[in-house]
């Protein structure tokens, strides 16, 4: 695209799509000039590109097995940024949907472990959009892909083999609900050491699925990144709202307690094609950081549970010492509607009910009323939705963090069980467990 | 086969566009026809278009609101076949078919005019009082652009380039009924799209023909699948000069409908350059 | 990821590179010979008697090839080689006893040649292949654009030419003398504009446009039909009489020539050397009048016409590759231009011929036809 200003009266906002013939052979006069000003064919002076050089990482060779009986981004470590990409699919017969997951499984497996694109005859498109350079590498990258509801319509005769639990998400009394952010048929959760990591495989899979996919939302995320640290857990990385994220999060090492709470599987009425998959939760849920920032400090651990600082509860210890309710029954440390008491009460049998938290930090823009649009993008996997998210939402409901926060889009989605060697393809279980009888 | 059903069917085929090109294998003399018909089809739309916008313009002029209105989109359809020559000329294209966006003052830019700033008066203010200067200033464009492309060598990139070129002005704008947002004529601009990328198309597929027939097989069945998805919202069935329905009535299952058929042809057709060896 | 592994980029410049080398090669357009071969020692001589060549068959290697042809008949001749019906090249109006040269680059193949009177037997002229083709600094795809332009303006001034040749037809069918003489102006300045094309097609420029000198019986011919038979009827005898199927015969050329030129590819070479051609055919004929008559005028408007939508399809070459010869050529052509009376003149009653520099107008016209026929040497030389 020809984007340089043209020399009407109108606007500088050049018109993309129009190109100024008469102005081709002056903006090739004005490029050779532009070539004998800059004397010297090459800009490579020692400092010449200090300001614009490319940043450092040590972790790009950094990467995650893509085969295996779950898929990798739910008890993979969390890296610095991940975004939610919810698409519905457009092909909507039985052989698309096959093709889609299959283009899909090729392209993850390749994008997660790295290597380099085919050259091609420079006069057709390039196979890559090219942002990491030929040859790209792992940074650790991880593509989960999960269903949504709707895609076990009457479309691709999925119908009996919708999980359990699978629904459409209905709105939480709190909630305000965007249409353009919420549901879809198939997410793409792709989180990576570095964002153009992340938008380089969004990118790649676009252009190798078109008719199959249309982007229906995205949202995209980061965490604040930390020094190494000899402490070990590692402390909890910080939400927009200053407080630490996710100190209650199972044990992902324990394997019997993953199969309990994050893995499908142990439900006798659950398809067995839903073996180790899990229920994928998302929401984008908007923080009012300016409202926030001027209540007092006091105020905001209450409404937590927790000390801003460490992260420790209020009943005191460091952030991954339990906090102590049964000393507090009428809440005078621990208020009885603090998010995180309300959130796992630590009472016999709750633990059913516990989920893995997985979210990253969002900032989009500006609001209208010059408000920034940030807040927190909610990823949630658990083994069971009902008993998982859903009855933790529904504690949730009417807590005082309310008014500092406003989920307005989101859905819940199916992450399908792994592909487990190079033969496998993403979906295989559900699509064996569907096919029509001969 | 109900349309949607031919649609889904047809989009499918995604992949196939992204497999490793051939080597491109087209004597170059053999371009010379398709670009010379090409011009010849341009030429053809443009004689049309002149004698559209006469017939439109002179209803303003002579304050026929309802007459101005009814020829709006019937002559916008010419200039939509032909937009990769017809926007080759940067400064008519911005005076004939801007959009109210690409100013910074939007409607009330003293620079608007053309089109859509007739689409805005005549549909959304209801009227064609004061609109005398602009659909003379329309009436000079079209003419000035006729004239100038008579004369214009054709650059063949540009022609085989165009067939891409107009699906991605209708993935970009039409789907998005951003085009004629008074008049929610967006269909009417979506087939001369159509059309005028298909027909690029046709002039080279012999070419192509034998290189890749998979490829012409996806990319006929997805302009079929477009046809049809258009076909429903034709006013009259059988007599597609009545043109179509209102955007508005168009579902939000169709609108999307569109995207795939759309987005494999844009992905498909972004590859005609690379078979000719352009 | 796909499977298939594709050629590596430089095999594909190589592949590319090779495969336009050859196509050029085979079409001989460009392959010019580079090592200046001495042209006196290597012409190829061949003698046109009464009753044809001889030698009746000629070999020459592929590339580029001086003829040397020599008239031993009674009556000027013209000279041409055929692919098909396609004239490649062509040498008009050689005096009897002369010899004249005509170089031509042929790719390997065989062609036919004329020899002589139009009712003489074709002679055939192997040319074989050879392997040092040299190279070439215009692609193929450079051709692209202004063959496209010229098949565009030649289906555009073939519709015209049709239209006119109705009219004509209808004129001369109701008996109007003046209307058919009018019409007969119209057609006659839109065929000459298409002269280098029609050229093509030894078939249709036999019928369309060959003088009565060409034949046998000349004016009492019946195979003279065309322009200049409805010509002597029209402006001569002054009369329609007899004129009607001759117009039919010229209406259903005219759609001949439609038909073909619409499918018909033009070899890049031919723009500049058709146009060269065709100019000097009107020379060689107008030098021998002492004064030009007004339809010799409209011939060369026409002609100089048709020549100048070939100097404009060029001119973005040849600004690459000769800007110098691009001056030259425009030049040439603007004095051309300057000397041809206003299309106006030639009407009735009109300034006549004798306001004309005749001397300028022979003069300008051999000038501009020597700088167009070294044209393709010039594009495909330089750089």
């Amino acid at each position: 695209m020809s984007d340089r200003p043209d020399n009407t009266s109108r606007c500088p906002f050049t018109l993309d799509r129009r190109r100024f013939l008469q102005g081709l052979g002056a903006a090739g006069a004005a490029a050779g000039l532009g070539g004998s000003a800059w004397a010297g064919s090459r800009d490579d002076a020692a400092g010449a590109h200090a300001v614009t050089g490319a940043p450092v990482s040590t972790t790009t060779q950094q990467s995650h097995p893509f085969h295996g009986r779950h898929q990798q981004g739910i008890l993979t470590p969390r890296p610095a940024t991940g975004m939610v990409v919810v698409c519905d699919v457009l092909a909507r017969d039985r052989a698309g949907l096959e093709r889609l997951l299959r283009i899909l499984t090729e392209r993850i497996a390749f994008l997660t472990q790295g290597g380099t694109y085919p050259k091609r005859d420079p006069s057709y498109p390039p196979a890559d959009s090219g942002i990491l350079g030929p040859t790209i590498a792992p940074d650790a990258l991880t593509v989960t892909v999960s269903l949504g509801a709707s895609v076990f319509d009457e479309r691709f005769g999925l119908a009996n083999a919708k999980p359990k639990h699978l629904q459409r998400m209905t709105g939480f009394p709190n909630d305000a609900l965007e249409p353009a952010r919420c549901h879809g048929d198939l997410s793409l959760q792709i989180c990576a050491n570095t964002h153009d990591t992340t938008i380089h495989a969004l990118r790649d899979i676009i252009k190798y699925t078109p008719g199959l996919l249309m982007v229906r939302w995205k949202q995209e995320g980061t965490v604040p990144v930390m020094p190494p640290s000899p402490d070990l857990p590692a402390p909890s990385a910080r939400n927009y709202l200053g407080f630490r994220d996710g100190t209650a999060n199972p044990n992902t090492d324990d394997d019997a307690l993953m199969n309990a709470l994050v893995w499908t599987g142990a439900d006798p009425d659950e398809p067995d094609w839903t073996h180790g998959g899990s229920y994928q939760v998302v929401r984008i849920i908007r923080n009012f950081v300016e409202r926030w920032d001027r209540a007092q400090l006091a105020e905001q651990e209450a409404i937590f549970g927790r000390r801003k600082e460490s992260g420790a509860p209020l009943s005191g210890g460091s952030e991954y010492d339990k906090p102590d309710y049964a000393n507090d029954v009428d809440g005078q440390i621990t208020p009885l509607d603090a998010h995180i008491r309300l959130a796992n009460p630590r009472t016999p049998g709750f633990e059913k009910h516990r989920i893995l938290r997985r979210p990253f930090n969002y900032s989009n823009g500006v609001e209208a009323n010059g408000q920034l649009d940030m807040g927190l993008l909610f990823i949630v996997y658990q083994a069971d939705l009902e008993a998982g998210f859903i009855t933790v939402q529904n504690r949730l409901n009417g807590e005082p963090l309310e008014e500092y926060i406003k989920p307005v889009g989101g859905g819940y989605f199916f992450t399908l069980p792994g592909a487990i060697d190079e033969h496998d393809v993403l979906g295989r279980s559900l699509l064996e467990a569907t096919a029509p009888h001969a | 086969m109900s349309p949607r059903a031919l649609f889904f069917a047809a989009s499918v085929f995604g992949l196939m566009a992204l497999q490793t090109p051939a080597q491109a294998d087209i004597d170059p003399q053999e371009l010379v026809e398709p670009i010379a018909e090409y011009k010849l089809y341009v030429l053809d739309n443009l004689d049309q278009f002149v004698s559209h916008t006469e017939k439109f313009t002179q209803a303003i002029e002579a304050g026929d609101l309802e007459r101005a209105q009814a020829l709006y989109a019937p002559t916008r359809v010419y200039y939509e076949r032909i937009e990769p020559i017809a926007e080759l000329f940067a400064d008519l294209d911005a005076s004939i078919d801007a959009r109210e966006d690409d100013y910074e003052h939007g409607v009330e830019d003293p620079d608007f005019t053309g089109f859509h700033r007739l689409e805005y008066g005549l549909f959304k203010e209801q009227t064609t009082q004061g609109f005398t200067p602009y659909a003379k200033q329309l009436m000079t464009d079209v003419n000035d652009l006729e004239a100038r492309v008579q004369d214009l060598t054709f650059p063949p990139a540009q022609v085989v380039g165009g067939a891409a070129a107009l699906m991605e002005e209708v993935a970009a704008t039409k789907v998005s009924g951003e085009e004629d947002r008074y008049s929610h004529t967006d269909l009417w601009d979506f087939q001369g799209n159509v059309d005028g990328s298909q027909k690029i198309f046709e002039l080279f597929k012999p070419l192509v023909a034998e290189q890749d027939p998979a490829f012409v097989e996806r990319v006929e069945e997805n302009f079929t699948a477009v046809e049809a998805t258009l076909a429903h919202y034709r006013r009259e069935a059988d007599n597609p000069k009545a043109g179509f329905v209102s955007y508005e009535k168009v579902s939000e299952t169709d609108r999307r409908a569109f995207v795939g058929p759309v987005t494999v042809l844009a992905e498909d057709l972004a590859t005609l350059r690379g078979k000719l060896g352009l | 990821m796909s499977a298939s592994s594709p050629p590596s980029a430089r095999l594909l410049k190589l592949g590319v590179l090779a495969s336009a080398v050859l196509m050029l090669a085979a079409l001989g357009l460009f392959a010019l010979s580079l090592n200046g071969r001495d042209h006196g020692d290597g012409d190829v001589r061949l003698v046109v008697t009464a009753q044809g060549c001889e030698p009746r068959e000629l070999s020459v290697p592929a590339g580029e090839t001086r003829f040397s042809i020599v008239n031993d008949s009674q009556r000027a001749i013209e000279w041409e080689i055929l692919d098909g019906v396609m004239v490649l090249e062509e040498r008009e109006n050689i005096a009897p006893g002369l010899h004249q040269p005509l170089t031509a680059t042929l790719a390997a193949g065989d062609y036919a040649m004329t020899c002589g009177l139009l009712s003489n037997p074709h002679g055939t002229l192997h040319v074989t292949a050879n392997d040092d083709a040299s190279a070439i600094a215009l692609s193929r795809q450079d051709f692209i654009a202004p063959l496209a332009e010229y098949k565009v303006y030649l289906t555009l001034q073939t519709r015209r030419l049709i239209d006119a040749a109705e009219a004509l037809h209808q004129a001369i069918a109701a008996g109007e003398l003046d209307t058919a003489r009018t019409a007969y102006r119209e057609a006659r300045l839109i065929d000459q504009r298409l002269a280098m094309a029609t050229g093509l097609y030894s078939d249709l420029d036999e019928r369309l446009n060959a003088r009565a000198d060409y034949f046998a019986e000349r004016e009492q011919d019946p195979e003279f039909v065309g322009f200049h038979r409805l010509a002597q009827g029209l402006f001569e005898t002054g009369s329609t009489d007899g004129l009607t199927p001759i117009a039919t015969q010229l209406l259903e050329d005219t759609r001949t020539l439609g038909e073909r030129l619409r499918h018909q590819a033009i070899p890049p070479a031919q723009l500049a050397n058709g146009s060269a051609r065709v100019l000097k055919a009107w020379h060689a004929h107008a030098i021998d009048s002492k004064t030009l008559n007004a339809h010799e005028l409209l011939d060369l408007q026409g002609l100089t016409a048709g020549a100048e939508k070939i100097v404009t399809l060029l001119a973005p070459l040849l600004e690459r590759q000769a800007p110098d010869a691009l001056e030259g050529l425009q030049a040439q052509l603007a004095r051309l231009q300057q000397d041809l009376p206003e299309k106006s003149n030639t009407a009735p009653g009109a300034k006549r011929s004798s306001a004309v520099d005749r001397d300028a107008l022979l003069t300008d016209t051999h000038a501009l036809a020597d700088t167009l026929d070294k044209l393709d040497r010039t594009l495909a030389l330089n750089g």
